[in-house]
């Protein structure tokens, strides 16, 4: 099993009345699974998905990632699995301005500590495969949504993660530029075998995917199996 | 990583140049003056340490062992006596130095001529660069060593060595037999040329000289010793009861010995203290200033900490990033200061009057320090915003500009406060310095020394009645006189006494002067008459040449002649009436008047009691001249002119009044000038650093200003809200400084025994200063983004 997430809860406490984000998540998911997460607004998704990326930390519950308990790992341990394992896109692109598109791609590599010879190979893999060559020396500011979306997914491939978290990869993106994202994610699924989770408002986005799991007020209402 | 973290840190730097070159300049600024003051400050430390054996040297001192007066006056002889006497006494010599015009080939030179014995260069290390022989040096009585840049300049292109120079007129000329290297700047004395000296070498407690006396301990001897040797020698030689001897080492005397004999100003250690407290507060303001553009500069960049964690970098690999973005500024920086403080150094010295080159204070220690300091607080500067940046949550700082203010709270708020406090306490400090020398400089101190030109001391002859009179036919020329008062040192003579059957112990000063003084001085008689208004029977004992008067008859007219007291004088021999007959102690003759308390010495102290005796004949003191013209440079060149023709032989120097009694507070001004140029540094950077701080406040607040713009709000209503917080904490800021101070100013101000009443004027002057700076520097950058299109700004939100 991949992720196992057991009795997840996520709540502010203000005043000493308890606002919950999240409450009793338990679910698991295993290697390959193409999940959309969906729900209205305020459900709890993207805190669910940064929890899946361990970028927050819930307020309760056990959360094991391949094996490992997230939770009681130390900062540098966690960081390590990150590293080694996940994949992060956004529905804001969040390329670094500073950086050109080559650099963009380059810096997970980087602190991964990967030699230079194999990021120069890596990035200029990725860029082929995304036909992005041409623009490996421009800024994020000079490129479309959908090329920076691009970007950003072949950021987050690019340390060979094992599984990829998008938080609505395709909420900025025109429809023809969203089937592009989609139509990318269901290869990487199918064809590499690569585990992704969504965030996503669209059932035609969910429709691309194996699993939905729909959230309401912080609470999984329905998981459904497409296949 | 590190190139292209590097690459990253220069990307933004260029892409806001306008923050980072305001960052970069405040550091500058903040950086250079704290290597200014480092390097004054050590260069104040330094003296008297190029001496090889300067840690074994003691000036000899004399104190009152039942009060507080320290004197370098004592009789002559004592080093002879106590190389005699304690065998740990290895070395002694004596300095006397004095300042005086000579001549070369018509050419008029102001030097400085050291009168001293043969172990001078035991003691001192001065080096014999031409000619003179180490062992046989100083030898002969009219052998006279010159240093190296008077050589060069009397005898330009060619050598020194077996020419002669007069020193005084009708004496015979000096043979220069060789050549000194330079005396360092940072030394408590200096001297052009140097001469034997022919002091008596008797312990004699008659007689004193002024020369100061020094001596070298044997190698392991600790002046305690010394001293407890020397208690047993009391006795033999006579010391009066209560004095006590006391070893000065030599290389506090420039900072910590302040007698009023002194060879040259002193520094104060109080004032080493003072300038390394404003370097420090002037450092601590930059690095504030830079640790609040950083962390306000983090704002735009929460979201590429956020990504970058995302990516997989470590809080470690953030902080290293920072860090070295930090470093860039401060390497930068550091690169500028050491080139320009090249020229800063020198316009320093001119400000503080003291005449120093880069060179002179540019050695491995200054570098070592000032770099020490740099990177020190480098290292903090960098390191609070590296920390702080580095914990933004990465899930925050994604959600973009969510009003997540790292160091918003407390600490930010507080730092503001404190370069603003430390900014009022400095321009508080200087506007009181700034009145307190105002006020000593207009106070009325009984004399009028506008318009008066005072020579240096003279012995002249029967030729000065000619020059009086020629120089009084003069156009601008209003009065004349010469006496031995000599403005901010001495008034001449001091005499003390105990009358019988009365414990009071007097103490007068005695001016003798000749007619006119009062007249050219302008000195206001408040009872009775004026010398010029003495009666031919009161002035007889001085016109009884040639009638073959016996010495008896002489002294029972002198008991006549007439005699002013100033006030203090009058109250204390309790005089009420004047025309009364004065028999007590040294002071004798008839008082025909009373005199204001004219003030002539520094007004650190109390006017004394002084005595004014009339000598209509005297030829001996200072000249002054009063003049009455609108052309100054002129009429003094007139009597520089006839000065010249009437004294061909006699050298001297014309000095303004007003100008010499300004030499009595070189350290006040000094003060002063550090202060001003410090106070102003550190208002500037602070209004740099809020600069700063509002350019990204207000970026984070478009929106809202945006919003309320919509809602119906003014100009005013948007300027008052960006300064309500900022003016709110320039206040607080000044009025916690208030106490401080207020006793900071107070114990200066009580240094001065004439002084201005502290009032509130600074402390408002300062926190309307501070106040308006603010609201101009906020309201400026605010305008800008408060003119803005609400519909530009919420389009993309």
């Amino acid at each position: 099993m991949m992720i196992e997430l057991k009795n997840i809860e996520k709540y502010y406490a203000n005043k000493g009345v308890k606002s919950y984000i999240l409450r009793h998540i338990t679910t698991s998911i295993k290697q390959g699974e193409f999940v959309s997460i969906m729900g209205p607004s305020g459900a709890g998704k993207s805190t669910l998905l940064n929890i899946l990326g361990m970028l927050e930390e819930p307020t309760y519950g056990d959360y094991e990632f391949m094996g490992e308990n997230v939770l009681s790992l130390n900062e540098r341990k966690r960081i390590d699995l990150y590293r080694s394992h996940i994949g992060f896109v956004f529905q804001a692109y969040h390329l670094i301005d500073e950086m050109t598109v080559a650099e963009n791609i380059e810096a997970p590599l980087l602190y991964k500590k990967i030699g230079s010879a194999e990021r120069k190979s890596r990035v200029a893999d990725i860029l082929d495969r995304f036909s992005m060559v041409a623009k490996r020396d421009l800024f994020p500011n000079q490129l479309s949504g959908g090329q920076q979306q691009l970007v950003g997914i072949a950021r987050a491939l690019v340390a060979q993660p094992s599984i990829i978290l998008a938080d609505e990869p395709t909420g900025n993106l025109q429809s023809v530029q969203a089937i592009q994202i989609m139509e990318l994610f269901k290869r990487l699924n199918e064809e590499e075998g690569m585990t992704i989770i969504q965030v996503t408002h669209s059932e035609i986005n969910a429709g691309y995917g194996s699993r939905i799991l729909h959230l309401l007020d912080g609470i999984i209402k329905e998981d459904v199996n497409l296949k | 990583m590190f190139r292209i973290n590097l690459k990253i840190a220069f990307r933004n730097i260029w892409k806001n140049r306008l923050t980072a070159s305001i960052k970069l300049f405040g550091l500058i600024a903040g950086l250079a003056s704290v290597v200014l003051l480092v390097a004054y400050v050590l260069f104040e430390l330094s003296y008297d340490r190029h001496n090889l054996n300067a840690d074994r040297i003691y000036r000899l001192h004399v104190v009152q062992t039942d009060g507080e007066n320290e004197s370098i006056h004592m009789p002559s002889g004592m080093v002879e006596m106590m190389k005699q006497e304690i065998p740990e006494v290895e070395e002694g010599t004596y300095l006397s130095i004095y300042e005086t015009p000579i001549q070369v080939d018509r050419n008029m030179f102001k030097v400085k001529i050291l009168r001293t014995t043969a172990s001078f260069f035991d003691l001192f290390t001065v080096p014999l660069k031409e000619g003179a022989d180490r062992n046989t040096v100083l030898k002969e009585p009219k052998e006279a060593l010159v240093s190296a840049a008077f050589a060069k300049q009397a005898f330009p292109g060619q050598s020194a060595i077996g020419k002669t120079i007069s020193l005084n007129l009708n004496s015979t000329p000096y043979l220069i037999s060789g050549i000194i290297g330079d005396i360092p700047k940072a030394s408590h004395f200096h001297g052009d040329i140097l001469v034997k000296s022919n002091l008596k070498q008797v312990v004699n407690w008659r007689g004193y000289t002024s020369a100061p006396q020094y001596i070298l301990l044997k190698k392991g001897t600790s002046p305690a010793t010394v001293l407890a040797k020397m208690k047993s020698l009391y006795k033999k030689y006579q010391f009066p009861e209560k004095i006590a001897l006391k070893l000065m080492p030599l290389t506090d005397i420039h900072l910590h010995s302040h007698t009023s004999g002194e060879l040259e100003p002193n520094s104060d250690i109080k004032y080493i203290y003072i300038f390394s407290i404003v370097a420090s507060l002037i450092l601590l303001i930059a690095v504030v200033n830079f640790i609040n553009l950083t962390v306000a500069a983090s704002l735009k960049r929460s979201k590429e900490i956020g990504v970058k964690k995302v990516l997989g970098a470590s809080m470690q690999q953030l902080k290293v990033q920072f860090l070295s973005e930090s470093y860039i500024y401060f390497i930068a920086a550091t690169f500028v200061v050491f080139l320009i403080i090249m020229d800063l150094i020198p316009l320093l010295g001119n400000r503080l009057g003291i005449n120093i080159t880069f060179s002179e204070v540019f050695n491995l220690k200054m570098i070592g320090i000032s770099l020490t300091i740099i990177v020190l607080s480098g290292f903090i500067a960098a390191f609070y915003p590296a920390m702080v940046l580095s914990r933004m949550m990465p899930a925050d700082t994604l959600k973009g500009y969510t009003g997540h203010i790292p160091g918003k709270g407390g600490f930010k708020k507080f730092l503001v406060v404190f370069q603003f406090a430390i900014s009022a306490l400095l321009m508080v400090c200087t506007m009181v310095i700034y009145s307190q020398l105002k006020y000593i400089s207009n106070k009325n101190l009984g004399f009028d020394k506008d318009q008066v030109l005072v020579t240096s001391y003279n012995m002249l002859d029967n030729r000065f009645t000619g020059f009086k009179e020629a120089l009084l036919k003069e156009k601008g020329v209003k009065s004349l006189s010469i006496s031995t008062f000599n403005p901010g040192v001495s008034y001449g003579g001091t005499s003390s006494w105990t009358n019988d059957g009365d414990t009071t112990k007097y103490e007068m000063e005695m001016v003798y002067c000749d007619l006119d003084f009062m007249k050219t001085l302008d000195i206001k008689v408040l009872k009775g008459r004026s010398f010029s208004e003495a009666t031919p029977a009161e002035l007889k004992a001085f016109n009884t040449e040639g009638q073959g008067l016996t010495e008896k008859q002489q002294r029972e007219l002198e008991m006549r002649n007439p005699i002013l007291l100033n006030e203090a004088a009058a109250k204390s021999l309790n005089i009420k009436n004047v025309d009364t007959l004065l028999l007590a102690g040294g002071l004798q003759g008839k008082v025909i008047g009373v005199v204001t308390d004219f003030n002539g010495m520094s007004l650190h102290n109390k006017v004394k009691p002084v005595a004014l005796y009339l000598q209509p004949k005297t030829t001996s003191g200072y000249t002054y001249v009063k003049m009455e013209t609108d052309d100054l440079p002129a009429t003094r060149k007139t009597i520089e002119a006839l000065w010249k023709k009437h004294f061909p032989d006699v050298v001297t120097e014309f000095q303004f009044l007003d100008q010499y009694l300004e030499k009595l507070y070189v350290s006040e001004m000094r003060l002063g000038s550090i202060f001003i140029v410090f106070a102003g540094m550190a208002i500037f950077l602070c209004c740099i650093g809020l600069f700063g701080i509002v350019y990204y406040e207000l970026e984070q607040k478009t929106k809202e200003i945006a919003i309320r713009k919509v809602l119906g709000a003014s100009l005013n209503d948007l300027l008052t809200l960006m300064n309500k917080n900022f003016v709110i904490m320039v206040l607080i800021a000044n009025v916690i400084i208030w106490p401080i101070a207020y006793l900071l100013i107070n114990k200066w101000l009580s240094t001065f025994y004439y002084r201005i009443s502290l009032s509130y004027w600074p402390f408002v002057w300062a926190m309307l200063i501070c106040l308006v700076l603010t609201i101009l520097t906020v309201s400026l950058k605010a305008l800008s983004t408060i003119k803005k299109s609400p519909v530009d700004t919420l389009k993309y939100e």
